[in-house]
């Protein structure tokens, strides 16, 4: 038996989140280097945008190309036929997000432009 | 000062479990501390700071694979677990969960506390700081091993915390009072998780153990890095005697200096508190302290 077996602990903390309507801008240039990406599995996959816990100011941000996932809760915006994501957890911290890309050798790739982040560190991937 | 034997005492500590197939990751991504290569059974203490690399939580680990028990002083519980379950992101799973009142931490500490634990069944030859070790359902590390004194640290799950504490007392152990604990641990140079040091700068308080300035961003880094670089660090903080409890808070020598207590615990006759001060502060002579009433001499220990 482990030293957490003998019960005494609590059902999980539930994270409660406020959801909002999400809007988000994305420039000419993400847009095109998003459907750059996405290729051909436009109708299967999307673009999914997300913030988790860490980097340098307490969120950082995430994006991945995936197949549509199954799962519910999930905001759905369609641009030019790319199917951005954002969660609904995600949703008060990313609304009005606006998604840039540079293409340039250094400092080069997507920029977030993020209207509820107090502070973000300077290599651009995280904000608080 | 010292019980010739062994002395057994009671720490409160809040419990916090993290669990899930993602938990050390979701861990990882806040603490000042890698822990993405912690093996089952590491303890290890860590820190999770603000964005201004002040402390919010100072937390000891005991690793369960998946999952990962975070103990911690009850003061800092709310602002842990609200840290730690936001930023949890779609594709990963990890439960926070409360264990206040599941798990006891008690520290066993004495000349010679391993022929008490002996009698118990513990074999206190492969223990060590950075491993817990199980036996039964406790587990137990040894956390200071000088020529004095050493000290032992055992987590014991509540239903068997009665019998065990009664096991501990027929082989001659002696209860001890909270501060003692704690004294005992600031002598050894260990600011145990009671100690109150959220606001304070991890670097200021002697902590780079607690700081990997190495293992990329977290909350607090950019701010540790330039103190780093800068080469800023100019306090750090050391374990004195005296025969009367400090004050917390900010103090000055006679000659000006100023210091901070943060700890001042009783142990037998004497005070062992933790102060923070210049690092190039002479503290191997006898320091006095201006107080309202009276001179108070302090010793480094």
């Amino acid at each position: 038996m482990s030293i957490i077996d003998g019960g005494g602990f609590s059902l999980p903390i539930a994270t409660l989140s406020e959801r909002v309507e999400v809007n988000i801008e994305v420039t000419d240039a993400a847009r095109s280097a998003v459907k750059s990406a996405i290729g051909l599995q436009v109708d299967s996959h999307v673009l999914i945008i997300s913030a988790k816990a860490g980097g340098c100011s307490g969120y950082l941000y995430d994006m991945v190309i995936v197949e549509r996932p199954n799962e519910e809760g999930f905001q759905e915006i369609n641009v030019d036929g790319v199917k951005i994501l954002i969660h609904d957890n995600d949703s008060s911290l990313l609304n009005g997000l606006k998604l840039d890309f540079k293409d340039s050798l250094m400092g080069g790739g997507f920029h977030m432009d993020n209207p509820n982040a107090d502070r973000a560190c300077g290599c651009g991937q995280s904000f608080g | 000062m010292i019980p010739p034997l062994a002395e057994i005492v009671e720490i409160p500590t809040s419990v916090t479990l993290v669990s899930g197939k993602d938990a050390r990751n979701h861990l990882n991504r806040m603490l000042t501390l890698d822990i993405s290569k912690d093996s089952f059974l590491t303890r290890k203490e860590s820190l999770i700071c603000d964005l201004n690399g002040r402390v919010t939580s100072h937390q000891l680990h005991a690793d369960l694979g998946e999952q990962i028990l975070l103990f911690h002083h009850e003061s800092v519980s709310e602002i842990l677990r609200t840290n730690l379950t936001s930023g949890i992101p779609w594709n990963e799973e990890t439960q926070i969960s409360s264990g206040d009142g599941a798990i006891r931490r008690i520290v066993i500490f004495g000349k010679n506390p391993e022929k008490l634990l002996e009698e118990v069944g513990i074999n206190c030859n492969e223990l060590n700081s950075e491993h817990w070790v199980e036996f039964d359902d406790l587990m137990i590390a040894n956390i200071h091993n000088g020529a004095d004194f050493k000290i032992y640290e055992l987590l014991i799950p509540i239903r068997k915390y009665t019998t065990i504490n009664q096991l501990l007392e027929t082989h001659g152990g002696i209860q001890g009072e909270v501060n003692s604990g704690i004294a005992i641990k600031s002598m050894a140079g260990i600011i145990d998780l009671s100690i109150g040091i959220d606001g304070k700068i991890p670097l200021d308080l002697g902590l780079e153990d607690l700081i990997d300035l190495k293992k990329g961003c977290y909350p607090g880094q950019e701010i540790h890095a330039r103190m780093e670089s800068r080469e800023a660090i100019n306090k750090t903080a050391s374990s004195f005697s005296s025969i009367v409890q400090l004050p917390l808070g900010k103090v000055k020598t006679t000659e000006n200096h100023r210091m901070e207590v943060i700890s001042s615990e009783q142990l037998g006759e004497e005070w062992i508190s933790i102060l923070i001060h210049r690092k190039d502060l002479d503290i191997n002579s006898e320091i006095q302290l201006k107080s309202a009433d009276d001179q108070i001499i302090i010793k480094n220990v």
